[in-house]
């Protein structure tokens, strides 16, 4: 892929796009565009510096099991399996009811709406809801 | 956004940003927009710079826009419905209401008359603070502005009555016609990037995408048919706040948690923190390892915004691509392959292959993000819902000609007290917000140096004349207490706030104000009171 | 003196790539104008005014400088051979304005040199200039360069531009196969269009009088409370500024120890001056909008004897709220 491209800023509601530069695998900069809407080649702050968080060292890299109180890394199949058999043992024994989702403000429509999906339909759960109301 | 849904039929922002440069005048109430939404706050001082647009202010504190503003309505913390009735009066006493517009479009215009006539400008200054000239100057430039564009936020809804806050400024834009044609409007400012696609979605209780609702059987006959399922459930459920009570009481016993941080971001902090060590089997699924992901049994590695592809849809109904820019770090996975992954593995099969047949899917299923394709986004700035149809250019500005549900429906609303107001033992008022370089709970914010240095960290910010009374100086450590916990931290003197209140954040989880915030539900929306509660400050 | 025919320009640019990073300005799929590396948009009518100077290229967003690990410490400098053109005129001032900078009292910066020492500047001389807020002519100079601190300038003389070498790299750039011999017409040509060109986005008389304002101290500091109003605080003046170089240094782990960055700061944020003891010395923004405008007009002026600023206009192109250049240095002039 060529590194870099127009993205929707990750931070407030105003939905400013900026070009987010990429150096060998690093997130490097950010410039505003002169065509957007409401960015209007300005950005605030926050837009201005949001390549850095990025590539933070604490981002995390590995799913991660807790057992006994003690955190371990765990390989993507293993996590994956355990989410959906301990969500569906409790789906079984107490109903879709007694499990609750919630979804992100942060993340895209298409994500959200596979989230609400599953929700509703694989366990059968309408209890989902996100921040809008925080 | 149910009070704008029920007084129009539509809960989101109703004009766009780019009508702003064509306003005349500007409401900003319950706002801080140079803090949280600083391009829309540019965009207000552009226009009053370049075309002598003029503002009017509604904030207990003198926030940045107070200060370039033509009239700061200095209101007490939730004395906003009384502030707005009291505006209605004067509008409806010297007759700048506009009588065509109320009587062509609005019905239940009498009862707002009946409500509206017990608030005269000397009892609304007696519950506001705001003298009788000033209100009236207020609604005069706000109703006899040609075109004026109402903006509010947080401000307005996190109150026990922010329903009734909401309903009451969409009284207001109906009373004087300003709703319904450009540069007008009643525009909630949203505080996140997908905040409104992730209504739009269907990630609430009681709606499918578009804000089909379950309780619907045709709605729930399409969904099974799309979806290939059967026994989709019809109850609506349940909300955020009583999710994580019902953890707290174990009728919970499973939460999957993507990419928020109710630790620190709800109210009564330590209530949460025991609701979420309570749950029988917690997933969160995030970038960092959040203040809630501790209390995890399983933490699953998401990517940033700048590694995924999709869309997200802004404060004004813009649905926009945001591509991706760089390949996903090492170990990470997107959150669309993980919720594929989950289900399939629970026994109900996803298959995408990318966002875009995602899309493709709410396309089909969304009448409102119909006409709103993948293709089409390739190549403009966004597309604003509704969109029926593929030819169809979107909506910037909503209820021309009619309103969604009709008529717009006057529902006046009484001034009701805080759920919890200042008294002897607690005097004064706390109230919570944002600033500018800090976001939210501060998961990403906080690991920029930079930004970190301008907000560096929980202050308490107190009247100059309250600190005299304290006897405490620009970073005296002081006691901070409310029923439902406490905290130590530095104050800062800011001769912005008015006496008798205090403000803190949210961004800083070692000193989170959510420790003291009540968790005093709006008996609709169900939104929390984070806005007012009673606290004693004591020095240390 | 060489010509280049228009449609030549990519071949050049890519037999240039295959030795060095080349940045050019190149338009997204949206048409905006970006200083991206070969490749990473469309070199069509790939000329104008970036929202980001070449200094971008010198003096990144953010790099890492130093690496800690164990006991031991290395210096991190970047010296891949780069040429960047489309470098505008203001822009290449700007840069030996930095030259300067980063060499004062004899304290070399290792990363800026670096780099420096590894790019070639193809500048393209302004015709017209690329947008209405250019004000080059109004800071004395105009919008083509005199001195031979480029590499090669390049002048537009419709389908083709006229290129002239200013150093031994530029030398080298015009032994390309792309490039023809100059014909006697050309040396006309160019002078014809030095004579024509100006950018006026500014009146000469508004700048002059602002700069004896600011240097009799007839500015006072409600004149700037009064405008920082209006400032948002996101510090992108700073940042598009082709003679602005503060940066912050943050320490970042990673998995053998540490590594140093910096990354571009602004003299409009609260905390770029604020004391370890809370005190702050430039308390208001009213006061870091007055230090900023000062530093360009006046102390730089003292200092240099030139101002700091070349003319570009881009604090006037990002501000969302009209504090660039253009409109304080009009406010001042308005003043009594």
């Amino acid at each position: 892929m060529i590194p870099g491209a127009l993205v929707v800023c990750p931070f407030c509601g105003c939905g400013c796009v900026f070009h987010l530069a990429v150096r060998d695998g690093r997130a490097v900069g950010i410039t505003p565009i002169n065509s957007h809407p409401v960015s209007r080649g300005s950005l605030c702050i926050k837009g201005w510096k949001a390549h850095e968080f990025i590539n933070h060292p604490a981002r995390l890299r590995s799913p991660l099991i807790r057992e006994h109180g003690i955190v371990r890394e765990a390989s993507w199949d293993e996590a994956l399996d355990l989410v959906a058999k301990r969500l569906c043992e409790i789906k079984e024994k107490h109903g879709g009811n007694a499990l609750g989702f919630f979804s992100s403000a942060k993340v895209t429509n298409e994500e959200n709406y596979l989230f609400m999906k599953m929700a509703r339909a694989a366990f059968g759960s309408n209890n989902i809801d996100h921040c809008a109301r925080l | 956004m149910a009070g704008l849904a029920a007084s129009f039929g539509s809960g989101a922002m109703t004009n766009s940003i780019p009508e702003m440069d064509d306003a005349d005048a500007f409401f900003v109430i319950g706002s801080n927009t140079t803090e949280q939404h600083p391009l829309v706050a540019a965009r207000i001082i552009e226009a009053m710079r370049l075309k002598n647009a003029k503002l009017v202010v509604a904030d207990p504190r003198r926030i940045g826009l107070a200060k370039l503003a033509d009239i700061h309505l200095m209101h007490r913390v939730g004395t906003d419905v009384a502030l707005l009735n009291g505006m209605m009066h004067v509008i409806l006493e010297k007759g700048w209401e506009n009588k065509a517009f109320i009587a062509e479009r609005t019905e239940n215009f009498d009862s707002l008359r009946e409500v509206v006539k017990r608030y005269p400008p000397e009892k609304t200054a007696a519950i506001t603070g705001v003298d009788p000239g000033t209100l009236s100057e207020a609604a005069e430039l706000y109703a006899k502005s040609a075109k004026t564009m109402l903006f509010y936020a947080m401000g307005i809804t996190q109150h026990t009555t922010g329903t009734d806050n909401v309903k009451t400024l969409a009284n207001l834009a109906m009373l004087t016609g300003h709703i319904g044609f450009p540069s007008t409007g009643v525009n909630p400012l949203r505080g996140q990037n997908n905040v409104q696609g992730a209504c739009d979605m269907g990630a609430l209780p009681d709606v499918f995408s578009g804000y089909q609702r379950v309780s619907d059987d045709d709605v729930i006959r399409k969904f099974e048919r799309a979806w290939g399922v059967g026994g989709l459930s019809r109850e609506p459920g349940l909300t955020v706040t009583e999710i994580l009570h019902e953890a707290g009481t174990g009728g919970i016993k499973g939460l999957y948690i993507m990419g928020e941080n109710p630790a620190v971001s709800d109210p009564e902090a330590r209530a949460v923190e025991r609701c979420l060590r309570k749950v029988e089997f917690l997933v969160v699924q995030d970038i960092f390892m959040t203040e809630t992901a501790k209390f995890a049994h399983v933490i699953l590695p998401a990517v940033s915004f700048a590694e995924k592809t999709g869309t997200f849809t802004n404060t004004e109904r813009r649905v926009q691509l945001s591509r991706q820019a760089m390949k996903p770090l090492k170990g990470c996975l997107d959150e669309w392959k993980i919720i594929c992954g989950v289900a399939t593995r629970a026994g109900y099969r996803m298959g995408y292959d990318s966002p875009e047949e995602i899309l493709r899917e709410i396309n089909e299923v969304t009448p409102s993000y119909r006409g709103i394709t993948w293709k089409r986004l390739e190549t403009v700035w966004g597309i604003a819902w509704p969109c029926p149809n593929e030819d169809h250019p979107g909506t910037p500005f909503l209820h021309k000609e009619r309103f969604v549900r009709g008529l717009g429906h006057f529902d006046p609303r009484e001034y009701m007290a805080a759920f919890e107001v200042p008294d002897e033992q607690y005097p004064f008022l706390l109230t919570t917000g944002r600033v500018g370089a800090q976001y939210h709970t501060g998961t990403m914010t906080r690991k920029i140096p930079l930004l970190e240095r301008e907000a560096p960290g929980a202050v308490l910010e107190i009247s100059p004349e309250d600190a005299v009374a304290l006897r405490v100086r620009e970073g005296s450590m002081v006691g901070l207490e409310s029923r439902r916990g406490e905290l130590r931290l530095p104050v800062h003197l800011n001769p912005d706030i008015p006496k008798g209140t205090v403000f803190g954040t949210f961004h800083f989880s070692e000193k989170n104000m959510n420790a003291l915030t009540i968790c005093a539900l709006d008996p609709v929306a169900k939104i929390p009171e984070y806005k007012s509660c009673a606290v004693s400050v004591r020095r240390l | 003196m060489k010509t280049l025919a228009k449609e030549m320009l990519e071949g050049l640019l890519r037999d240039i790539s295959r030795k060095a990073l080349v940045y050019c300005p190149q338009r997204n799929e949206r048409g905006d104008l970006l200083l991206l590396p070969l490749g990473e948009g469309t070199t069509d009518g790939c000329i104008g005014k970036t929202p980001i100077s070449a200094k971008i290229c010198l003096f990144p967003q953010i790099e890492d400088v130093v690496m800690f690990a164990g006991d031991g410490i290395s210096k991190v400098t970047d010296g891949r051979e780069t040429v960047v053109f489309g470098v505008r005129p203001c822009d290449m001032r700007g840069i030996v304005f930095m030259d300067r900078f980063m060499s004062r009292d004899n304290l070399v910066d290792p990363h800026y040199f670096a780099r420096r020492e590894a790019m070639t500047c193809m500048v393209v001389a302004c015709n017209e200039p690329p947008s209405e807020t250019c004000f080059c002519t109004a800071t004395g100079k105009r919008p083509f360069l005199t001195a031979t601190h480029y590499d090669v300038q390049f002048f537009d003389a419709g389908d083709y531009f006229i290129a002239l070498a200013g150093s031994k790299k530029g030398n080298r750039i015009l032994e390309d196969r792309h490039f023809k011999a100059a014909a006697e017409k050309d040396i006309e040509k160019v002078k014809r269009i030095k004579e024509n060109s100006s950018a006026a986005g500014m009146a000469a008389g508004e700048l002059e009088d602002a700069i004896k304002k600011l240097a009799e101290d007839r500015v006072d500091g409600l004149f700037w409370e009064k405008l920082a109003l209006r400032c948002i605080k996101c510090g992108g003046c700073a940042y598009v500024c082709p003679t602005c170089t503060c940066y912050n240094v943050q320490d970042y782990p990673f998995e053998f120890g540490y590594r140093r960055c910096r990354s571009w700061d602004s003299c409009l944020f609260s905390g770029f001056t604020r004391e370890t003891s809370g005190h702050n010395p430039r308390a208001t923004q009213g006061a870091r909008l007055a230090r900023r405008y000062e530093h360009k007009l006046k102390y730089d002026l003292m200092k240099y004897h030139e101002i700091g600023c070349v003319g570009c206009g881009r604090c006037s192109d990002v501000c969302p709220v009209g504090l660039g250049a253009i409109e304080i240095v009009r406010e001042i002039a308005l003043m009594p």
